[in-house]
């Protein structure tokens, strides 16, 4: 950082708390120079903030118009990328500024240990310490970005290949020999898992990014899981596989997401019809305490113990009996793990190596459809505009600055 | 008599494959390479169903729909969206009505085809 100065917001109401803290800084002034603004309110400071450039706010927690961990709430929610730093009177308030920096502080400091040396050195670190996470937010990002570009431009080519082959594959281009029409569905194979994987990049991608928009509403799950075993029949049947389902009647009123909920339990359901040679696949639903769980139990040869925390991490294709899993993209569970999450639920694997695995996930009971604020159901139903809603918000704002 | 589809998207590779795949279907396929091409078409000749893409240049798949909504003309003709973007609206700046669908490349022709024979259906 070199020499350049350090522009400080400091907040502290207290006239001799602030000179103290000025006092001492201008101790160190030779080994950090400074610029330091000082105010008395909250509201002073989100004013100061919108006006002028500041490297570090330095804060106390209670001030004439907000108290405790507010402070720390409205001042990063008005400058985010600036590090806050909270002075607190001893060290019995240890647990209230611990529990500052768990809201966005990057320190904090007890005012009766005060000193030139440390204040600096705490300064320099929060200085640092954001600007490295600052850097690392833009780094996932262009990540973030990178990915999904590369993924759509993948897209388009994709398409032309897919529908060309399609075109000659179903005769629109003039009949085909067997051997013409075999290595014609080795290629459409390929296109289609292909595809599945770019899907499947982008699908991990939102989640990562948290993109993905999840739509809670109240759902069947043993309806939903019929369904499954409906769609899963046909393909079980030439397999030689047992199809069952074992479902608890009275189950809790659950929410859930019904479109990724499907993903899941397709993708639990491929796997065990890729696992298996013969035997029976059971799909069970069961209550319990506080929640519903689903599972698919195969008699596949089982997953090695060893095995089983890699399984649901990106890209980690298990090496069953040695062989890759063809038409497996590696992302199947690492999505599935993802919903699950997002529905508060758990997703878990149990396994007997030569017996079977059971894939579950569970969905708390009564997950409600989080509660929307009173200004988006106004816009959803068309009866104020977004921009009127904006308007009025700032206009609140400047009076709440305005006391 | 064959219903008559419109294709726009300024890839021409897309819009070959596409276009096969429709007369193979027996549609009567015809392409336009952007918004603006299109819609010159779209008032001299009357069609069925247009297919078009989000991201194109000149005149992008929203600016032109908007347009066609717009005109008591044209407005109830079925749009059916392809976009590079991934699922639904994303970047489309358009709140697509309920009687349009959109598919995300590569999409699946049966599917598409199966969206299509509805849609015309419906008319």
């Amino acid at each position: 950082m070199g020499d350049a100065e350090i522009r400080i917001l400091l907040l502290e109401d207290s006239p001799s708390d602030a000179k103290m803290v000025i006092r001492e800084l201008n101790k160190r002034k030779s080994a950090m120079p400074v610029s330091i603004e000082h105010v008395g309110r909250l509201s002073l400071a989100l004013e100061r903030l919108k006006k002028n450039q500041f490297d570090v706010i330095l804060t106390d927690l209670k001030l004439p118009d907000s108290d405790g961990l507010e402070t720390v709430t409205r001042l990063l929610e008005r400058a985010h990328k600036i590090p806050v730093v909270v002075m607190t009177g001893t060290y019995l308030d240890e647990g209230v500024a611990l529990e500052a920096i768990r809201h966005g502080a990057q320190d904090y400091l007890f005012k009766d240990q005060m000193d030139g040396a440390l204040l600096t050195r705490v300064i320099r670190h929060a200085v640092e310490r954001n600007h490295l996470q600052q850097e690392l937010v833009k780094l996932s990002q262009m990540k973030d970005e990178f990915i999904s570009m590369v993924s759509h431009e993948l897209r388009t080519p994709l398409t032309v290949i897919k529908e060309g082959v399609g075109l000659v594959q179903d005769g629109s281009a003039g009949a085909l020999n067997p051997d013409q029409q075999t290595y014609l569905d080795l290629a459409k194979r390929s296109i289609d898992r292909l595809a599945r994987l770019i899907n499947d990049v982008l699908d991990f991608q939102k989640f990562e990014s948290k993109q993905m928009e999840i739509r809670m509403t109240e759902n069947n799950i043993n309806e939903l899981v019929n369904e499954i075993k409906e769609s899963f029949a046909l393909v079980a049947k030439n397999k030689g596989l047992e199809l069952s389902v074992d479902l608890e009647e009275r189950l809790p009123r659950i929410f859930f997401d019904r479109d990724k909920i499907v993903q899941v339990l397709t993708n639990f359901m491929s796997n065990a019809i890729k696992a298996m040679e013969k035997g029976k696949i059971t799909l069970k639903t069961r209550c319990l305490e506080n929640a519903v769980r689903v599972s698919v139990e195969d008699q596949g040869p089982g997953i090695k113990e060893e095995d089983i925390p890699k399984l649901f991490q990106p890209f980690s294709q298990l090496a069953m009996g040695n062989e890759r899993k063809p038409g497996s993209t590696g992302l199947g569970l690492a999505i599935s793990k993802q919903i699950i999450d997002r529905h508060k639920g758990k997703i878990g694997v149990e396994s007997v190596w030569g017996k079977g695995t059971t894939f579950y996930f569970t969905i708390p009971q009564g997950l409600e459809i989080p509660k929307k604020k009173l200004g988006e159901i106004l816009v959803e139903k068309g009866w104020i505009s977004e921009e009127k809603i904006k308007e009025a918000l700032k206009n609140q704002e400047g009076l709440a600055n305005e006391k | 008599m064959s219903k008559k589809i419109l294709v726009v998207d300024d890839e021409k590779d897309i819009v070959s494959v596409l276009v096969g795949r429709l007369k193979a279907q027996g549609y009567d396929a015809a392409s336009a390479s952007d918004g603006e091409q299109a819609l010159k078409m779209i008032q001299k000749e009357k069609f069925d169903l247009i297919i078009l893409d989000i991201l194109m240049p000149v005149m992008n798949g929203t600016e032109l729909a908007q347009i066609l909504k717009n005109d008591s003309k044209t407005k109830n003709i079925p749009l059916v969206f392809l976009t590079a973007l991934g699922t639904k609206q994303e970047g489309s700046g358009y709140s697509i009505a309920g009687s349009d669908v959109v598919f995300a490349k590569p999409f699946d022709f049966k599917e598409l085809l199966g969206k299509i024979d509805e849609l015309l259906a419906q008319k």
